[in-house]
């Protein structure tokens, strides 16, 4: 057993191994290891503090669960409405399948699915064992975890799906877990196929954008099916049952089998900067740092800013720090805008589910225009990556801050366009655009706004003890924390909640451009206040330490007294 | 293939970029069986790049690198091939004992205990057998390392800045382990920024650039005119 050996003493004669003889694989060992490495985990693992953790994430995603499905109602479906669910499901959800996929794709060509220790990569990897013996079991291990936590997601789905829809609840719940299951196993071939075929990022990326192209032309009704129908098929078997989409299950489970034996060409360059990489985007998450979490990830998919921008401002004279910004987004790398683009049309897209009564669809189209807002804000972002610098200016650093979000604030009403038109698309009415613009930008610069309020807070500092927050007492501590991290998206998805007012007042018959005037005037409100607390905040904070120092000591002199 | 004339490393135009960056200029070079070589150049000249590509971490750009006849990264490759790099790597949950023990039996060396407690001996790391290196010191650290890539037999030793964070003794200590390898057959390369370990070389290869700008005898005064 590893670690057990009774030694004899250190005598200063070295035996020298000088010719190397190649061994058998000792795989053996390596199973071996990895069982004592269990053992130290299990020995390790505070039970209590686990089971606390678990009940916690049982009561989030619970409390999640409760709050979408009084969005979704328990109206039955209408007889078109169940006609047309017939119709499309196969396409649609053979579209989450090739978005999987694509995705699947992506991760592989960057060293994906999964991350190992250094030390595997650099001891058991240089070791004379094959690499599949070392690399197939965190594949089966990644493979099940992503499996798991699809079939958990397409069973909650169906939970919620089957409170309107015909069939029992649990037909629905398996059906849609079984669906979940088969996107997750996809994402995984996908995965292992990439970068156990070494594709480049490129080639991955054109795979995934055809198997998502001809999923979207099925949809569309341009292709009588998808490759991947079949899935979306299973996932309305409550419906209809069509034994022939259980060929989906064999077909995907046969690849997974296949592809497995990939491991053992997977790159160990990709695998050890992916390893470094991981463990840093890990730990980021912890401590709950969404702008290390932003930065790690550039740089595990290689996104590095433009050596030359898209076009140069020259020597051209203008303020300053209006100039440093635009050179920054002037330098944004085309897969980052290309990026940006496909957020705002899914945001476009999640606005129109959101009209025609899908309401949860705000939270998407929110979280979509902040996922737009936290790239857009990258100049404000650098700035407070190097407090030093920015310290060293002779300028208030709220003020720099502020202007140095103006150009931000413009790439970000430039981004509404996608999003209008990709509305326009599935409404295709004039008033569509004018709706799509009024609610758009100004939802765009919330979304803005959230970002903003994220860069500045930075990261939570625990050992700050005159943090925002610090002085409170531990039992609120806990939801002052919650909110400070749910705060910037939850300002961002407020952008998209005039769009349910719009509908509102359609269904009514009232005028809908009034109504998309009065929300777009109401967000730009806020945003506005976000931008005026930027300027502020460090003044604020200056004076609120100053108040709770001063009281501090006054406590303590009477307390002397 | 005829055994005795196989070269320990041969790389033909052998070159690596990190996107537009080049690391290494297409780069040919062939280490002979038993010699010792010292690797040198500056920061960034390509001396990690060229030792890593060997060891099969990373993938070249063109061209190719074989260990004894084998291609890099090959089952036969990291049979014959142990690597010391520059920065340590542990698990976080073994000692340095659990460590050798299972780097030793990975190379299926069943009699690794008596040659494990030598070496940590030698390395003055003994006492420390029991506890976890990644808790160690820098130079501890690179003790336990330099005590992993001995515990496993080797045809090629490639070792990359071994003196960093090792105090005199430590430095010793791998000389000594190094001269006695290299005594009994084994092919040796030493990269590093250190000139006065060149004089213990048989040859002396400088990287400038990632371009070989000198192979030869080792000579102080070459050494030092080019990295100055």
């Amino acid at each position: 057993m590893v670690g057990l050996v009774e030694r004899s003493g250190a005598a200063r004669r070295i035996r020298s191994f000088v010719t190397a003889s190649p061994t058998t694989a000792p795989a053996d060992v390596v199973a071996e290891l990895r069982r004592t490495r269990r053992k130290h985990r299990t020995e390790d693992v505070e039970w209590f503090d686990l089971a606390y953790r678990v009940y916690l994430v049982a009561i989030v995603v619970g409390s999640l669960v409760w709050w979408i499905s009084g969005f979704l109602g328990e109206a039955p479906i209408t007889d078109a409405g169940l006609t047309d669910l017939r119709r499309w499901a196969p396409a649609a959800g053979g579209l989450l399948v090739a978005l999987a996929f694509a995705l699947g794709l992506r991760s592989g060509a960057r060293g994906g699915p999964i991350a190992l220790e250094e030390a595997d990569v650099r001891h058991l990897l240089l070791a004379p064992i094959p690499h599949g013996v070392v690399l197939r079991p965190p594949t089966i291990q990644r493979t099940r975890s992503i499996v798991a936590a699809a079939t958990g997601t397409g069973a909650v789905a169906g939970q919620l799906l089957a409170r309107r829809l015909p069939g029992t609840a649990w037909s629905w719940v398996a059906s849609l877990a079984a669906a979940g299951a088969l996107i997750g196993i996809a994402y995984c071939i996908a995965a292992i196929s990439a970068h156990g075929l070494r594709l480049t990022e490129l080639v991955a990326t054109g795979i995934g954008a055809v198997a998502i192209a001809l999923q979207v032309l099925a949809l569309q009704g341009t292709l009588p099916a998808g490759p991947f129908d079949t899935v979306g098929s299973l996932a309305i078997w409550p419906l209809r049952v069509r034994p022939i989409d259980l060929a989906a299950v064999v077909v995907l489970v046969g690849a997974f089998l296949a592809a497995l034996p990939l491991t053992e060409r997977f790159s160990l360059e990709a695998l050890l900067r992916r390893t470094a990489l991981v463990a840093q985007l890990r730990f980021a998450v912890t401590m709950q740092d969404l702008r290390t979490v932003m930065l790690l990830r550039r740089q595990l998919s290689l996104e590095a800013c433009r050596e030359e921008p898209w076009f140069s401002l020259g020597r051209s004279r203008g303020p300053n720090i209006w100039k440093r910004s635009m050179r920054c987004l002037l330098r944004f790398p085309a897969r980052r805008l290309i990026r940006m683009v496909g957020l705002s049309v899914a945001a476009g897209l999640a606005a129109v589910a959101e009209y025609r009564g899908w309401g949860a669809m705000f939270v998407v189209a929110g979280l979509a225009t902040f996922l737009v807002g936290l790239e857009a804000v990258e100049p404000l972002a650098q700035e407070i990556d190097h407090p030093d610098l920015t310290e060293s200016f002779p300028i208030e650093p709220g003020r720099l801050h502020q202007r140095l979000l103006l150009p931000s604030a413009l790439l970000l009403a430039l981004l509404a366009v996608p999003a209008t038109l990709a509305a326009f698309a599935l409404e295709p009415a004039p008033s569509t655009l004018l709706v799509g613009l009024i609610l758009g930008i100004p939802a765009f610069l919330v979304g803005g706004a959230g970002a903003t309020l994220n860069a500045i807070g930075g990261a939570p500092n625990p050992s700050d003890t005159q943090a925002e927050g610090a002085f409170l007492p531990p039992e609120v501590a806990g939801m002052h924390l919650v909110f400070r991290m749910v705060r910037p998206p939850l300002i961002a998805c407020l952008g998209t909640l005039p769009v349910l007012l719009v509908a509102r007042a359609v269904d009514r018959g009232d005028d809908g451009i009034a109504m998309a005037v009065r929300g777009g005037i109401a967000v730009l409100l806020l945003a506005g206040a976000v931008f005026w607390w930027v300027e502020r905040r460090v003044a604020f904070f200056t004076w609120w330490r100053s108040t709770m120092s001063e009281a501090k000591q006054s406590r303590e002199q009477r307390g002397i007294s | 293939m005829n055994a005795a004339k196989t070269p320990a490393v041969r790389a033909v135009e052998l070159e690596k970029d990190y996107g537009d960056a080049p690391a290494l200029h297409p780069l040919d070079l062939v280490i002979p069986v038993g010699q010792l070589v010292a690797l040198i150049g500056h920061n960034g000249s390509g001396k990690s790049t060229f030792l890593r590509m060997c060891t099969g971490l990373l993938t070249p750009s063109g061209g190719s690198v074989e260990i004894v006849g084998h291609a890099a990264g090959s089952m036969e490759a990291r049979t014959a091939l142990s690597f010391l790099g520059d920065a340590p790597v542990f698990y976080d949950d073994l000692s340095v004992w659990e460590h050798l023990e299972y780097v030793a039996r990975l190379h299926a060396v069943d009699d690794w205990e008596q040659n494990a407690a030598d070496l940590l001996g030698h390395l003055d790391l003994y006492e420390r057998a029991d506890d976890l290196p990644i808790r160690f010191s820098r130079g501890l650290k690179q003790k336990a390392a330099i005590a992993m890539a001995f515990i496993r037999p080797f045809d090629l030793l490639l070792v990359d800045e071994p003196f960093v964070g090792l105090d005199q003794r430590g430095r010793n200590a791998l000389i000594e382990l190094v001269t006695e390898h290299h005594e009994r057959g084994a092919t040796i390369v030493v990269a590093t920024h250190e000139l006065s370990f060149t004089s213990r070389a048989q040859r002396m290869v400088i990287l400038a650039g990632g371009e070989i700008v000198h192979d030869g005898e080792p000579d102080a005064g070459v050494a030092a005119s080019h990295l100055g």
